[in-house]
C-alpha cells in the first residue's frame, strides 16, 4: 500500500467518490468544497481518474441504460483504505502543528 | 427562397509541436477572421466561413487505443469547451474567449507535460520500426548499393531525434518554471 502523501487534487478526487458521481461532478465538489480553491482541469481529472482506475483504487459503475451519456465513478475498498491512511496521516500532521503551536505560545508567554 | 451555401477553406500549414501555442493562436487570430476551423487533415486545415468570433483553441494529445475517447471529449466539453476534431492524436477544442475562466484543461504541470510524454512515447514508438527496417536493409546486403533509402531513412530519424529534443527542453523548462 502506497504510504506516500496524496496529492491535493487526488484527495479531492478520492473523497468526492465517497458517494457515486461522475466526472464533472468531481469537479463541482471539489470547487464547492475548497470555496473555488482546487479547480480541476477535465484533461488533469481524466488523467487522473484513469491512473485511479487502474490503482482499483475507484471502478467505473455500471451504465444504466437513462444516464449513458457519462461514466459514474465509485471508490473502492482499497480506495477507501487508501484515504483513511491519508486522513490519519493528516491528523497526525496536524496534532504534531499544534503541539508545535502550543509549545512556541508557551515560550512566547513566558517572555512577556 | 434564398440558398446559403457554406464557403470553405484550405490552408496548408506546418507548426512545430514544441512551439507551444502557436497553432491554437493561428486559429484564434483566423477566427478574428471569420474563418472557423472546421476540419484538421496532415498539415491541412479546412475552415468555414462565419461571423468573426473571439474563441480560444486547445489541443490536446490523446491516442484512440489508450483512451475511453467519449468519456474523455465529454469530460472536457462539460467543463465548457466544444470538441472539433482530431488528427492523428491531437484533439481540437474550442471555447468562447469570455467563457475561459476556470475552464483551462490542465490545472497543473505535471499533468500538462503529460500530454508531451504521451508525444514522445508514439514518437519513440514510430522510430523503432523505422531503425528494425533500416537495419534490416543494411545487414542483409554484403554491399549497399542503394544510397536514397539511407539518406530517406536518415533524414526522417534527424527529424524525430530533433523534435524529441526540443520536445524535452519545453518540457525541462516548464518544469523549471514551476519551481
Amino acid at each position: 500500500m502506497s504510504r506516500e502523501a496524496l496529492s491535493e487534487p487526488s484527495f479531492y478526487i478520492l473523497l468526492s467518490l465517497s458517494g457515486p458521481l461522475h466526472g464533472y461532478g468531481i469537479i463541482k465538489n471539489a470547487a464547492e468544497l475548497s470555496s473555488g480553491r482546487i479547480r480541476l482541469g477535465a484533461g488533469t481529472l481524466y488523467g487522473a481518474l484513469d491512473k485511479m482506475m487502474k490503482k482499483k483504487w475507484i471502478s467505473q459503475m455500471k451504465q444504466n441504460a437513462n444516464n449513458s451519456r457519462r461514466k459514474v465513478y465509485e471508490i473502492t475498498d482499497l480506495g477507501g483504505d487508501i484515504l483513511e491512511n491519508e486522513v490519519a496521516r493528516l491528523r497526525q500532521l496536524v496534532k504534531h502543528g499544534q503541539q508545535a503551536l502550543a509549545a512556541l505560545q508557551e515560550v512566547r508567554d513566558a517572555n512577556v | 427562397m434564398p440558398t446559403s451555401r457554406t464557403k470553405t477553406m484550405w490552408k496548408l500549414r506546418f507548426f512545430a509541436i514544441w512551439r507551444e501555442g502557436e497553432e491554437a493562436r493561428w486559429l484564434k487570430s483566423m477566427s478574428a477572421d471569420g474563418w472557423h476551423l472546421k476540419n484538421v487533415g496532415f498539415l491541412i486545415y479546412e475552415f468555414e466561413k462565419g461571423e468573426p468570433h473571439d474563441y480560444e483553441y486547445a489541443l490536446d494529445f490523446r491516442i484512440e487505443v489508450r483512451t475511453d475517447m467519449q468519456e474523455y471529449r465529454g469530460l472536457i466539453e462539460d467543463s465548457g469547451w466544444h470538441y472539433l476534431t482530431h488528427m492523428g492524436g491531437w484533439q481540437y477544442f474550442r471555447i468562447d474567449a469570455n467563457k475561459t475562466a476556470g475552464a483551462e484543461i490542465y490545472s497543473d504541470t505535471k499533468s500538462l507535460m503529460g500530454k508531451y510524454w504521451r508525444v514522445l512515447g508514439i514518437l519513440g514508438l514510430s522510430a523503432l520500426p523505422l531503425l528494425v527496417i533500416f537495419l534490416n536493409y543494411v545487414l542483409s546486403q554484403p554491399t549497399v548499393t542503394h544510397t536514397f533509402p539511407i539518406y530517406v531513412f536518415s533524414i526522417l530519424l534527424a527529424i524525430i531525434v530533433y523534435s524529441v529534443f526540443r520536445i524535452l527542453l519545453l518540457i525541462l523548462r516548464k518544469h523549471e518554471k514551476s519551481e
